[in-house]
């Protein structure tokens, strides 16, 4: 033991000693903590907040769905864009129930993914359909507004008409709409119109309509879910504009990055668009790329702004127009393809413009709060299935904003009408399919065999003479009711729950212990009989958990590729530095002491210097890691930030990350440490007195 | 009359370009009624890994006007969808959230593989230019088959198509729809065909008992369209208008 407190205080003698060579190993173990503890700090935030971001917006902790679905789940983005076949759980209650009695549950939540869509008409079609309520309600001051606005459009497409011109070879078709045309802008219109409004209503649908740029088809990624649960059970849900669907009704909550990517005027993204570009990316307009390209052709499309414009906003636009531009052209198209143009010195202030002056008097969302949305999907079986649903809110991730991700692109809809749009089909309605088939006969032909065999092989005759069939008359005066009672407006939480459901949401009481929660989860289900499978946010999260797992394993191996450098200068210096100490050792070897000591003691040595290296690095890991956590990280980019949980990510350093880095730096180092110093004792002293070794 | 001048025509093996203009015209006017056309129809799509689609429509069709209305009846959940042809705009309408959408002529009835022309009137001497193939053997049947290119102005679903037309009857059995590219796009087979005496033509008018649609793009799927019974008798003058197909579902 007294030799062991030799050691001791010999080691801490040489450690004073040998000042200059320790500091140089200790500045090179300190480095290698600082690696270490900063790296793993870094990593474990990233994990933690990855997985907050994740499982508090929409994934839960772990998601149940059908065994035998033919895709994975992806909740997140998938290869299949939105054409996964995730199968079905026929009753959610079912799972609910199955769950009931798991301690590491916290809360389920019944989910649906669907998609729909929205036809976009085009500025004829809106302004006509506007006319048509207008016609209706007897509004004839807006009748006169929306005739005028849309004898504009037509002034304005009439000359497109002599471009076409030079490319159709239907002149026929063409003199027809140029003669349409006319027939709007000429004076008289007005009068005409007001003799027949609905059947010019009827005519210029079919006749002036059809040449305006089509509308755009907007695309809805459904998320069905209990809605009140949704917004208890995941805190980064908030609602931003309108409010949430009321309890019982139906209802869609859009969201934030959807409607500001896809549902905004074209003119207003591309505005926004240059400003995310100036600020996040540098950018200016230039003379070539992207940019460049997108400002050449926004002045193209002031047809945007002019087919919105009511007779009375253009003439309060046109003054406003003429002192941003600094022109006195009248002519509102030059005007607005003027004040389109936009240069790296304008660009602010054309967009500062835009939105106080031009975006109240146009449409600047195609759908806003308190709209009816007409959705529609296919179902599964096929059939086209369309359903009014109102907008109650806008909503977004706290934290995430405008990410371009499919992680922000799910409109929240309630669960009832998730399933019309599903479109699962009833016994009723199978047995309705069945007794027309089996009424009509329509003959079964085989799909193996040659069909032109089953249908002309047997000859016989092709014609045949029947007689006049009056029961048709009848048919002529069947009406179908009214729209609104087809559908069941309101509905109770029993009929939220009892009910298909695509996938399960499930929130653990520890989310720290996903693989024991996963465990309990899947033996519940197995127990209950239920061939349900299940997976872990991670899983869940599709493509970003995947893309985020390449994050985190780049990091890693950055880290360690860092380290290991640093280990392999710690064991050169180390190396070095004993072997220089040969005759130091053959001294101590002629004195008496043994090889063993000898080892113990540079063992110690190095010891001291890792600990003390550790602890500075440790300190200084911790005040860079204090550092970034005050000031953050900044996602940079929308995948980043869906990663980091916001706009940045505010690494904390934990006990972990201490022991990690203390523990393995000097680990590495006294390893490092035994082959020299092994190496050194084993010289025999005279030899090493001699210096000769 | 038509019997005869089909005989006339189809008695030389290979017609000439104004008798294949002929033959078109024949089937056309055939099929076309002077006055106006209502019928049932039943329409079932089979695709693969899916279930069956299964409708019943009324179609109505006033030929001098270029005119049709498609009014789904049957099932319950899709009565009151329907399709109005004006002119050469097709509008479909749904009544479940009161909307109308402008649609392309390629649009799939309901989802289905038939088209609009399947059920609208027969133009095919307006809007092809034939020409002829060979004569060939359809199952026990002599057929003469002929080619046909779409004219410039023609509003059509496939630019060109293919025929075979039952040389003792001058029905056609069998069509082939081809997009620009020379893709087989659908088979269409007429096995059978009824004809009804018109009033107001004061002759037969044609109609194909039953249709065959083969998708030829997603392999497996099928349509089959069954035309169950026609009425001849004019229709009421306001029929083809939104606001008769909106008064539906009212």
């Amino acid at each position: 033991m007294s030799s062991f407190f030799l050691a001791i205080r010999l080691a801490l003698r040489n450690v004073a000693a040998h000042a200059i060579k320790n500091l140089v190993v200790g500045v090179i173990l300190c480095f290698g903590t600082i690696v270490v503890v900063s790296g793993s700090a870094l990593l474990n935030s990233l994990d933690v907040a990855m997985r907050r971001s994740i499982t508090t917006s929409v994934t839960g902790d772990l998601q149940v769905y059908d065994k035998t679905a033919r895709d994975q789940l992806s909740m997140l983005g998938d290869m299949n864009f939105g054409g996964s076949d995730n199968g079905e759980i026929p009753d959610y209650k079912v799972v609910k129930d199955a769950l009931a009695g798991t301690p590491e549950v916290a809360e389920v939540l019944p989910m649906g993914i669907g998609n729909a869509t929205v036809f976009g008409a085009n500025d004829i079609d809106r302004t006509l359909e506007d006319l048509r309520a207008a016609v209706r309600s007897g509004d004839t001051a807006r009748q006169t507004t929306l005739v005028e606005r849309l004898q504009r459009i037509c002034t304005d497409i009439r000359p497109e008409l002599d471009r076409v011109e030079a490319i159709t070879n239907d002149k026929e078709k063409l003199t027809e709409d140029r003669a349409n045309l006319d027939r709007v802008i000429a004076p008289a219109f007005a009068a005409e119109f007001t003799t027949d409004p609905m059947g010019t209503i009827d005519w210029m649908d079919g006749h002036i309509a059809s040449l305006a740029t089509d509308g755009r088809l907007a695309y809805f990624r459904l998320l069905g879910t209990d809605l009140p649960a949704f917004a208890r059970t995941f805190p980064r849900f908030e609602i931003t504009k309108g409010g949430p669907v009321p309890e019982g009704e139906r209802g869609i909550v859009l969201n934030e990055s959807m409607v500001e990517q896809w549902l905004k005027h074209p003119i207003a993204r591309e505005f926004d668009w240059f400003q995310k570009e100036f600020t996040q990316n540098g950018g200016a307009i230039g003379t070539s790329g992207t940019v460049f390209d997108r400002v050449a052709r926004m002045s193209r499309q002031y047809r945007r702004i002019l087919y919105q414009l009511d007779s009375e906003e253009a003439a309060v636009l046109t003054p406003l127009l003429q002192a941003e531009v600094g022109s006195q052209e009248t002519d509102l198209v030059a005007l607005l393809k003027s004040f389109l143009t936009v240069t790296d010195e304008n660009f602010a202030q054309r967009k500062a413009f835009f939105y106080a002056q031009i975006a109240p008097k146009i449409r600047l969302y195609d759908i806003n709060v308190g709209d009816t949305l007409p959705l529609r999907a296919f179902t599964k079986s096929g059939y086209l299935k369309s359903l009014n649903l109102k907008v109650y809110g806008v909503y977004r991730y706290k934290g995430v904003t405008n990410d371009d991700s499919a992680a922000g692109a799910y409109c929240l809809v309630d669960m009832p009408s998730f399933r019309d749009l599903y479109g699962k089909m009833t016994d009723d309605q199978r047995a309705e399919l069945a007794d027309i088939k089996s009424s009509v006969g329509a003959k079964e032909v085989d799909p193996s065999a040659s069909i032109e065999d089953q249908l002309f092989g047997g000859g016989g005759a092709v014609e045949t003479t029947v007689s006049e069939i009056t029961t048709l008359e009848n048919l002529d005066s069947m009406t179908f009711g009214r729209v609104e009672d087809r559908v069941q407006h309101t509905f109770t939480q029993d009929q939220i729950e009892n009910g298909l459901a695509t996938n399960v949401a499930v929130i653990l009481k520890d989310p720290a212990q996903g693989k024991a929660g996963l465990t309990a989860v899947q033996a519940a289900l197995d127990k209950a009989g239920l061939n349900l499978q299940v997976i872990d946010w991670r899983a869940a999260s599709g493509l970003v958990g995947q893309a985020a797992t390449v994050v985190q394993l780049v990091l890693f191996v950055a880290v360690g590729v860092l380290f290991l450098v640093a280990m392999v200068i710690i064991n050169n210096a180390l190396v070095m530095a004993t072997l220089e100490r040969t005759s130091e050792i053959g001294t101590m070897r002629a004195v008496g002491a043994q090889r063993g000591f000898v080892t113990l003691m540079f063992v110690l040595e190095t010891m001291f210097v890792g600990v003390g290296s550790g602890v500075v690095g440790v300190g200084i890991a911790a005040a860079l890691i204090s550092w970034l956590h005050g000031v953050g990280i900044p996602a940079g980019n929308d995948f980043l930030s869906i990663l980091f949980g916001g706009k940045a990510m505010y690494p904390v350093m934990e006990a972990f990350d201490v022991a990690l880095g203390l523990g393995l730096v000097t680990l590495v180092s006294t390893i490092a440490t035994i082959y020299p110093a092994v190496l050194a004792s084993s010289v025999p002293p005279v030899v090493a007195l001699q210096g000769k070794e | 009359m038509f019997t005869l001048l089909f005989s006339a025509v189809l008695a030389f093996a290979a017609p000439s370009a104004d008798d294949m203009v002929k033959m078109l015209t024949v089937i056309d006017d055939r099929q076309q009624n002077s006055g106006d056309y209502k019928s049932l129809v039943y329409i079932e799509n089979k695709q693969a890994e899916k279930s069956d689609l299964v409708y019943q429509a009324l179609v109505y069709r006033r030929d001098a006007d270029d005119k049709l209305i498609i009014l789904f009846v049957k099932p319950q959940s899709e009565a009151g969808k329907g399709y109005l042809r004006l002119d050469d705009n097709l509008f479909m309408f749904d009544p479940t959230v009161g909307k109308w959408e402008r649609r392309t002529e390629r649009e799939r009835i309901g989802g289905t593989s038939s088209n609009r022309q399947d059920f609208d009137q027969s133009r095919l001497h307006e809007e092809y230019t034939p020409s002829f193939v060979a004569e060939e053997k359809l199952g026990s049947y002599a057929v003469q088959h002929i080619k046909l290119a779409a004219k410039t102005a023609a509003d059509v679903a496939y630019p060109a198509a293919d025929l075979w037309i039952d040389k003792t009857t001058g029905n056609v059995l069998k069509r082939q729809d081809f997009a620009d590219s020379g893709r087989l796009m659908r088979t269409t087979y007429y096995p059978s065909w009824n004809k009804l005496y018109s009033e107001s033509k004061k002759a037969d008018v044609y109609f194909p008992k039953e249709i065959r649609i083969i998708d030829e793009v997603e392999k497996g799927t099928q349509t089959t369209v069954v035309i169950q019974e026609v009425d001849l008798k004019p229709l009421d003058p306001n029929i083809f208008t939104k606001a008769w197909l909106e008064s539906k579902s009212r």
